[in-house]
Parts: C-alpha cells; sequence; structure tokens
C-alpha cells in the first residue's frame, strides 16, 4: 500500500508467480459474482485503511489540494473527511481487486468505453508508433489489457530490475499479449535508445509520468498542479520533441461497477523541432498533460492513485 | 593524424551546439575525458540527441546495443573513431 505503483506491484506478483491465486480470484469473481467480491474489496480497504498511516495522510493532502479549487471541492462534495480518505483508499482497493480479476482471465466481465481514441488507432493503422504518458490515475494496467486487444505493441518504462520476469509472467499469463516492460536505467544510455528503436518498428512506449523517479538524478520540471508547485520528471515530455514522434495523454479511468473507459488524447505532434525550442515543447506537453490530470482529479476524485506524499513540503 | 583532430573538434562543436552547453568553449571539452554522467554529466536524452546530430551530419548509423553505444558515447575520441570508419557523407 505504501507503493502502489504498478511497477512494485508488477514486480510483486510476477515474483512470486501466483498464477494460480490471480486465476482463483478471476474464478471468484466470476463464479460468486461482484455483490460476494465487495466483501473482499471492503475488507482489503478496512485492512489497509487502518495499517498505512502513510497513506491516509497522503489521501488528506491530496484531497485537500483538490478541495482548494471551487470545482474540486464541488467534486467532493464538501471539505475532505475521514469517510473522503476512506472512499479514496476503498477506490485503490476496487482498482487493485478489477486489476487482479483481468489478469486472471477475467476481462469479459468488463465493459470498455473509448474517449477521443481515433487520433491513436489511425496512428497504430498507419504504423507509426508515438508516446503515452499516463499517470498513477485510474488503472494503467487496463491499458495494458486494451493495447492486447487492439493489437498495438506496447512498450512499458518502468524502474525495475526484474523486466525479464515480469515479461515471462505476463507471457505466461497471455501468451498473445504485445506488452512488454523496458527497464528504465538512468545510470545508461541504454534506454533512450530501445526507446527509438521502438518508436521506429511503430510502436508505442508507455510512461508514468506523473513521479519523480527515487534517487535518480534526473532532470526536473517545474509546474502547477492542483494549485501547488510541483515537480515532474522531464524526461519523458522530452522524447516526442526528439524522436518527432505523436505523444498521447493515456488514462483509463473506472466509471462505475466492472465499467472502464480509456482516454486516448493526442497532445502534440510535432516532427523536425528545432534543438533550441524541445525543452519549451517539453514544458507545453506537461502543460497540457496536468491540465488534463487536472480534469479527470475533478471527474474521478477518488482515482488519483499517489498515497505518498505527493508534495514533499507543501 | 590532423584530419581526426580536426574532427574531434568538429565533434566539439556539435555537442555544445546540440545540448546548448552555451557556457563551454570547445577547447574545454577533453577529447579523452568522460561525456556521460561522469565528466560533462550528460544524460541518456543527450546521448539520443547526440547521436541524432551525428547521423543527419555524418550518414552514421547509431545502433541500440547498449554495449556499443556505452563505448561509443565515452569520449570524444571515440565517437571521432567511429564516425571516421563509418561516415558517408
Amino acid at each position: 500500500m505504501s507503493e502502489p505503483a504498478p511497477s512494485t506491484i508488477w514486480s510483486t506478483v510476477a515474483e512470486r508467480g501466483s498464477i494460480g491465486a490471480l486465476r482463483f480470484l478471476a474464478w471468484f469473481h466470476n463464479t460468486l459474482g461482484q455483490r460476494a467480491s465487495w466483501i473482499l474489496i471492503y475488507g482489503a480497504a478496512v485492512y489497509f485503511y487502518l495499517r498505512t498511516g502513510v497513506a491516509r495522510a497522503a489521501s488528506r493532502q491530496y484531497l485537500e489540494a483538490l478541495a482548494a479549487s471551487p470545482e474540486g471541492r464541488a467534486a467532493l462534495g464538501g471539505p475532505p473527511t475521514r469517510l473522503s480518505v476512506f472512499r479514496h483508499i476503498l477506490e485503490f482497493s476496487i482498482n487493485i481487486f478489477d486489476r487482479v480479476v483481468v489478469w486472471g482471465g477475467g476481462i469479459d466481465a468488463y465493459r470498455f468505453t473509448h474517449d477521443e481514441s481515433g487520433k491513436l488507432f489511425s496512428a497504430a493503422r498507419t504504423g507509426r508508433g508515438g508516446i503515452l504518458l499516463s499517470a498513477h490515475l485510474g488503472s494503467f494496467d487496463m491499458l495494458r489489457v486494451l493495447s492486447d486487444e487492439y493489437g498495438l505493441v506496447v512498450n512499458v518504462l518502468m524502474y525495475t530490475d526484474n523486466a525479464e520476469r515480469i515479461n515471462r509472467f505476463f507471457e505466461k499469463l497471455d501468451p498473445r499479449s504485445t506488452v512488454r516492460v523496458i527497464p528504465l536505467d538512468p545510470s545508461s544510455m541504454r534506454t533512450t535508445f530501445t526507446i527509438r528503436s521502438c518508436i521506429e518498428r511503430g510502436e508505442f512506449v508507455a510512461v508514468l509520468a506523473d513521479r519523480l523517479s527515487p534517487g535518480a538524478r534526473e532532470r526536473v520540471a517545474q509546474t502547477t498542479f492542483l494549485g501547488r508547485p510541483t515537480a515532474f520528471p522531464l524526461s519523458p515530455f522530452l522524447l516526442g520533441g526528439v524522436l518527432g514522434c505523436p505523444v498521447f495523454v493515456a488514462l483509463c479511468v473506472r466509471e462505475g461497477r466492472s465499467h472502464y473507459r480509456t482516454l486516448l488524447r493526442s497532445i502534440g505532434d510535432r516532427s523536425g523541432v528545432p534543438r533550441a525550442e524541445r525543452e519549451k515543447y517539453g514544458q507545453d506537453l506537461l502543460e497540457r498533460y496536468v491540465a488534463i490530470l487536472q480534469e479527470h482529479c475533478i471527474r474521478t476524485p477518488y482515482q488519483w492513485f499517489n498515497f505518498y506524499p505527493f508534495w514533499p513540503k507543501a | 593524424m590532423a584530419d581526426l583532430q580536426g574532427l574531434e573538434l568538429e565533434i566539439k562543436k556539435l555537442i555544445i551546439e546540440v545540448l546548448a552547453l552555451e557556457d563551454v568553449a570547445p577547447e574545454e571539452i577533453e577529447s579523452e575525458a568522460a561525456l556521460f554522467i561522469e565528466g560533462l554529466g550528460l544524460d541518456s536524452i543527450d546521448a539520443l540527441e547526440l547521436a541524432i546530430a551525428l547521423e543527419e551530419r555524418y550518414g552514421v548509423t547509431v545502433e541500440e546495443d547498449p554495449e556499443k553505444n556505452q563505448e561509443l558515447f565515452s569520449s570524444v575520441r571515440s565517437l571521432a573513431g567511429f564516425v571516421t570508419e563509418n561516415r558517408t557523407k
């Protein structure tokens, strides 16, 4: 709970290799139904809520930032309370449960709708790859499933020493899977050249661009997010300009029971950006990305899943 | 040998231009010194930008191979050697 990044969860699950447990949960969900599943979901949420003070504090910090704007306050229906913190953690519990069910092969129980995805699918049809900027908002994992369904090749960048193991795990889980994990290694030149090769093959490269990497030296961009000065990693936003490829914001949020909505919005498609302007173009992309995050924090206020102090000294 | 030195200077100028190191003079970059992480402290986006610029200027192809690249981008001298061997323009 303290570190709910998909990378960590993927590593953990892949390490334990508990495909049997995933299949059991999917079976449980499909056989006993959503109502029985709520027992597990609520149970986990209560446990998380009681056990993780860090997550409660982080949730409150986020909800307070959101409630500081009139739209955010309206979305929450008032100032944050202990109940809203619980609701936030409950939403995370639902998120994990759904993800596990889908991993276990239970995708048929879910309905997906798509927003603004035309540009991405048409880029994919013409063999043009692109950068997908995602966030710890909603379910990154549902995007993975979707890419499998539509035959998009998606490479997911993440900090891990276990890329090979995670890749093997997903292959075993679904042999048709077209998602691969690329290890992000800031201490070598490997990552960016791998990204370029993917884009040149017409594939997509997804990165969670809302978190600074733990302990790594990297370029940082400052902007205002939910009314507070916030640091974001700059590199993901530079790639589009350097490689001259389309850039999309890719999110998948839960709309209701077993219903997810994907948003794949094109935020930039410039090639031949002069070198002197690349940093500026990167900053522009960051601003567009942050605007979309804020829009979704208001639309689905409980699906922001950064359960750690997001604004360290706020 | 004079050619190689000329090429090294050209590459130093290219590095400064591509990576907008306005406060660095070409003479300050040592031909054998490390460029990335240590040395000039460039990162992997810088390496990619530099690779693209070298490809445009000299018609070389920088591949994905991480070990080769680690060596290739280790210094101006290794870049100059690579360009000399592989240039098509």
